[in-house]
């Protein structure tokens, strides 16, 4: 891994170090793997072209950078996720399921952007409420209410008791 | 009512879904070389310099093509240009002379670290085969089980991730195995039950097999130490920052990958250049 002259990691290394993470948020956010791929691709290319910055969290701005630029691409998108894409996969070990991961999927598409980020940042990442409330710069009742119903949502859809 | 018992414990199952191998290949590529790079006059003058050379380089390569043995012409195009902009690093405590040497990450337990293994037993017994310690595959434990290895850790770092019930003992175990002779009949036996050794009781199984497997061996002693050794791989995946398998470095290039053909291409591209 090279470094460049000035100590900052260079937007290669950067996204050999967050690339996938920024990935899967963005196909939380977007329900679309195209337009993921897309939105990360635009953050990354939009990094190569600004002056040398030091990012005192390079994980913090490039996971906003991401959120608003995929925010941006569903301000701008006129069509629905078409639901061909697959969003989730069983995490290793874990045996598939792919009924329940397709029922799943249909679900979370299923939520508006904002709630599916909440899940995606609580359930996939580990964030705190707090945390989330930070990243989205909602208060942390927002924040929890949209967690709460998306659970509630989630439940239905499935099939479960709320 | 579905078999869903709860939500959250449902979904704590998956993981969002990785991007196509084409976009990550994309996006590392065209981050490869920088407009600033290409603005500095040093860069600009190597450029022409190599434009200058080609038809030299051209002759110099038609000369020399009789001398290689490999090929490369079965290698996209794109993939070789990927290759050529990642970026190489050294592996501590690799000491290995051989044109290629290819160092896997690697749990026993994981499946598709087992099937890359399996498919890739191939590509390196060709290669021994027809030019003998030319490509050379190195093997380190990274066991996905809390219990001997602490970086256990989401990409974001936030989340410990469940792992694998048994792969420290199963690391432990193919090491133990290989000292007396066996490592490749316990390597198979694992292969072959891998679908059942899930949960609490893998590591009593895998323990339970390594005794009929070396009779009148202290089983648990001689794994016991191994440990020095798992502990020793996984500190050197932690300084190249591997948190996942398979992960596997081909002359310290990391290609993180569950296709055997991108190994087999690398090592063609890497004998290419050696070759030159």
């Amino acid at each position: 891994m090279s470094a460049r002259q000035d100590g900052a990691p260079s937007a290669a290394e950067l996204y050999e170090r967050y690339g996938l993470a920024l990935h899967r948020y963005a196909l939380m956010l977007l329900a679309n793997r195209q337009d993921a791929e897309d939105a990360v691709q635009q953050v990354f290319a939009s990094l190569l072209k600004r002056p040398a910055v030091h990012f005192e969290s390079p994980e913090a701005y490039l996971r906003t950078a991401v959120r608003n630029e995929s925010l941006g691409l569903l301000r701008r998108r006129t069509n629905r996720p078409d639901g061909a894409d697959a969003l989730l996969e069983p995490l290793s070990g874990v045996v598939d399921r792919p009924e329940e991961r397709l029922a799943i999927e249909a679900a979370m598409r299923l939520l508006p952007p904002e709630q599916r980020e909440v899940v995606h940042l609580k359930v996939f990442e580990g964030m705190t409420l707090q945390e989330i409330a930070t990243l989205t710069s909602e208060s942390i009742n927002t924040v929890a209410s949209r967690y709460r119903y998306a659970m509630e949502k989630l439940r239905a859809a499935l099939g479960g008791r709320p | 009512m579905n078999d869903f018992d709860d939500v959250e414990t449902a979904l704590a199952r998956y993981r969002p879904a990785v991007p196509s191998a084409d976009a990550t290949i994309r996006i590392a590529r065209g981050l490869a070389t920088t407009p600033r790079l290409w603005r500095r006059r040093w860069i600009q003058a190597a450029a022409a310099a190599v434009i200058v050379s080609i038809p030299a380089v051209w002759w110099a390569f038609s000369q020399r093509a009789e001398r290689q043995w490999v090929s490369i012409a079965d290698v996209p195009e794109e993939f070789a240009t990927y290759w050529k902009s990642q970026p190489r690093v050294s592996i501590p405590s690799v000491d290995v002379k051989a044109d290629v040497v290819v160092v896997g990450f690697n749990d026993w337990l994981c499946p598709a670290c087992q099937e890359l293994y399996v498919a890739l037993e191939a590509v390196f017994a060709d290669y021994e085969k027809a030019h003998p310690g030319v490509v050379v595959r190195l093997l380190f434990d990274w066991p996905w089980e809390a219990k001997c290895n602490p970086y256990l850790r989401s990409p974001s770092g936030a989340a410990e991730l469940k792992g694998h019930d048994g792969a420290c003992t199963a690391a432990a175990a193919v090491r133990a195995a290989r000292d007396r002779g066996q490592g490749d009949q316990l390597v198979e036996w694992l292969e072959a039950n891998r679908n059942s050794l899930r949960g609490s009781d893998a590591a009593d199984r895998i323990i339970q097999h390594a005794r009929e497997l070396l009779p009148g061996v202290d089983v648990d002693a001689a794994m016991a130490e191994k440990q020095s050794d798992i502990d020793h791989d996984i500190a050197i995946a932690h300084s190249l920052n591997v948190n996942a398998t398979p992960m596997y470095f081909v002359n310290g290039v990391k290609l993180m990958t569950v296709k055997p053909e991108h190994i087999a291409w690398a090592i063609k591209l890497e004998l290419a250049r050696r070759q030159k």
